[in-house]
């Protein structure tokens, strides 16, 4: 596995974030290799978000308030014998919220996708990631290739999930097919096939000349192999804001953090999504494939009302349908963000997407 | 098991899910009907001069009348305004088509009660200048409380306004909760017409939601599945979040916890009761859910070995599971069992049985 030297990069750069950032993009200029950012949130410090546990060892070295650096074994099963997986990346505290962080590293995917990512996901009480909608993904893209001044941002691959399909089915577009494809027709093939975007792998064209190779997923991560100043400004500061005021929203929701008063959420869809009495059966049927939860149908049709447990937490909501174009989500009595970003993710995965706002009760 | 009593086991499946309908629907019939009262437009909060309550106990003060047969009345629901004018409510969601078994009169009877002057009211002096009654009925069957009333009108002969209000749930475009009057005696007109209710009045469950979300369970016991639902999730579940193995329990495997009966009940009444409303009044509010009902619920828990009885049934210990769909589950429990004291083998079974 490749190992790069952090330390010797990193020792003598000034440790603003610009500063931080300029020496990483000059690591990727001058080297050949690509940069892994994972936005989060987390109440927790770094080091105890990045806790040794079973067979992954972590070591800190703490580079100053801002800035650690993480050394992380992690031991697997292979064929015959156990196999070490070993890395190195930063936890970079992102502007001034102190809850906001980017890990980031240069080691190579099989770092990140068996044991980095792994880890957060396993952990999720501790991670909170973000969740790119269509709309945000396009929007923040658009912003990226304006600002930036590049020509267009040239989809190489995408990996897309349609709703269509009964069960959770992928379709990865072959790459040949989109070579050349520009940002919005790729937006509009997801749009008519009621699908969206897992990743999208792409390059930063200025007239005919490649400036990078970016992918951006769905969970807000990033890999590039070149401008990191351009995408920290128009990408990672647009993600970092999103997980900021989602964890604005999400946050103290439950009723035994407000004196038993309900603090409900909607999705609003913009449209009539449930004009049609056959919808409600569809959209319980994709609740209904929500994973370690227990979903109860107290009435289907011709409202919906679900009362649902999140069994990673034990987080409680009740879901309702009232008006054609908005799901009212009523937290209960204890309910998490990590429990509340999970139902309103899977809903925008598995059924249809839309604006999460407050709720505001209509008028009597 | 036979197909009959399969077939048994899933008409009692459909009767429950009716319950469960009629019981959401008389919660937000009472918050719907208050509301007509306490909600202030101008303001989009309750009115601070109109109070409501729900199964609140109210006293005789004409203990010599021999025709009432308690003292003490606990009507569905109340709303007091300005302190000295009220209005008394009781729901029947199905008013009987007819009076064979003497249940229509009964629920005159009942309303009869009420049709006195009464004290404990939630005002400074626990008395009212008037009060009005109002019978809440589904549109379904209000007709027949209204046929009723016309022809045992002078043989009731109440004395105080009274009138009979139609609701039904309409669920075109939005849904609401129509209120209608539909009847009553000649003084009934004043407070209630003064809100339009002689032409209807809708109300949008969504407007009520909150409301609903805070008090699902009012003085009728809930029906069992949807009682031990509210328990499952809020009591049971939040205390096997706190032991560490609960993150990693698998569907077919058990985790026993032990909670106390007092604490399901205390943790419903402050969450899911219409305990909110009655806080600045709390006495002669009934505790709501009553302890009888929780202690048949654990009883069927413990019957369906779901639950162990521990310290003379002042404490349960429940083999928790993760329940995939957990009303269902209730659903079917309760069903099963109800069908099972009704079936009547044939002759039939008996001889598979045998062989």
């Amino acid at each position: 596995m490749h190992q790069t030297d952090f330390n010797s990069i990193f020792y003598d750069i000034s440790l603003d974030e610009r500063g931080f950032m300029v020496a990483l993009d000059s690591v990727l200029c001058a080297e050949n290799c690509h940069a892994t950012i994972i936005p989060f949130a987390s109440a927790y410090s770094p080091e105890e978000c990045f806790k040794s546990a079973g067979s992954r060892i972590f070591d800190v070295n703490h580079k100053n308030s801002k800035l650690d650096l993480f050394k992380m074994k992690f031991s697997t099963k292979a064929e015959t014998s156990r196999e070490l997986i070993e890395g190195q990346f930063f936890v970079y505290q992102y502007g001034v919220n102190p809850n906001l962080y980017l890990a980031i590293t240069l080691e190579c995917s099989d770092f990140v996708s068996r044991a980095l990512l792994p880890f957060i996901e396993q952990n999720r009480a501790r991670f909170y990631l973000t969740f790119l909608n269509q709309d945000k993904l396009k929007i923040f893209l658009h912003n990226y290739r304006e600002g930036c001044g590049y020509t267009d941002l040239n989809i190489l691959r995408a990996s897309l999930i349609s709703r269509y399909a009964n069960e959770r089915k992928e379709t990865i577009i072959p790459s040949i097919t989109w070579l050349g494809l520009p940002l919005d027709t790729a937006f509009t093939y997801a749009n008519e096939n009621n699908g969206w975007f897992k990743s999208l792998t792409f390059e930063a064209l200025r007239r005919d000349k490649k400036f990078a190779q970016i992918t951006v997923y769905r969970n807000g991560v990033i890999k590039t192999d070149n401008d990191v100043i351009g995408i920290n400004k128009y990408l990672i500061e647009s993600i970092c804001n999103l997980i900021r005021d989602n964890l604005a929203l999400f946050s103290k929701r439950s009723r035994t953090e407000n004196q038993m008063a309900v603090k409900p959420l909607t999705i609003q869809f913009g449209q009539n999504q449930f004009s049609d009495v056959d919808e409600n059966a569809k959209f319980i049927d994709k609740m209904n494939q929500l994973s370690n939860a227990s979903i109860s149908v107290i009435h289907g049709n011709p409202y919906i009302f679900l009362s649902i447990i999140d069994y990673i937490d034990g987080s409680t909501f009740d879901v309702w349908v009232l008006k054609a174009n908005e799901l009212i989500i009523v937290p209960q009595l204890k309910s998490s963000v990590n429990a509340l970003k999970r139902i309103i993710n899977h809903i925008f995965d598995r059924y249809a997407e839309g604006t999460i706002q407050e709720f505001i009760a209509e008028v009597l | 098991m036979t197909e009959a009593l399969e077939t048994l086991i899933q008409k009692k499946q459909k009767e429950i899910h009716n319950d469960i309908d009629d019981y959401t629907d008389n919660v937000y019939a009472i918050l719907g009907f208050c509301n007509l009262w306490s909600y202030d437009k101008s303001t989009g909060k309750s009115k601070p001069s109109v109070k409501v309550f729900q199964g609140r106990r109210l006293t005789s003060l004409t203990s010599s009348n021999i025709t009432l047969a308690t003292s003490e009345v606990t009507p569905d629901l109340g709303i007091v305004i300005n302190d000295n004018e009220a209005i008394l409510g009781e729901i029947k969601k199905n008013f009987p088509k007819d009076d064979s078994d003497d249940r229509q009169k009964e629920i005159f009877a009942q309303l009869k009660q009420y049709d006195q002057p009464l004290s404990g009211w939630p005002t400074p002096t626990e008395t009212v200048n008037s009060h009005e009654l109002a019978l809440l009925v589904h549109q379904m069957t209000s007709m027949y409380a209204n046929d009723y009333f016309s022809t045992h009108n002078r043989e009731i002969n109440f004395n105080h306004a009274f009138c009979i209000v139609s609701f039904n749930r309409v669920d075109q475009g939005d849904h609401h909760f129509f209120f209608q009057l539909i009847g009553g005696n000649p003084g009934c007109s004043m407070k209630i017409n003064g809100t339009r209710l002689h032409y209807g009045i809708a109300v949008p469950m969504h407007a009520l939601l909150e409301a609903y979300s805070k008090s699902k369970i009012y003085d009728a016991m809930p029906p069992l599945p949807y009682l031990l639902n509210l328990i499952w999730e809020n009591v049971f579940t939040q205390i096997a979040t706190e032991n560490p193995k609960f993150l990693k329990l698998k569907r077919n495997s058990k985790l026993d916890i032990q909670v106390k009966i007092d604490y399901i009940v205390k943790v419903l009444q402050d969450s899911f009761s219409f305990q909110c409303w009655h806080k600045d009044f709390p006495d002669r509010q009934p505790l709501i859910p009553k302890r009888e009902w929780i202690d048949n619920a654990c009883q069927f828990l413990v019957d369906s070995q779901e639950a162990l009885w521990l310290e003379d049934k002042q404490e349960l210990q429940i083999h928790y599971h993760k329940l995939e769909k957990t009303l269902d589950h209730f659903i079917r429990l309760v069903s099963e069992s109800l069908a099972k004291k009704e079936y009547q083998p044939s002759m039939f079974d008996l001889n598979a049985g045998e062989q």
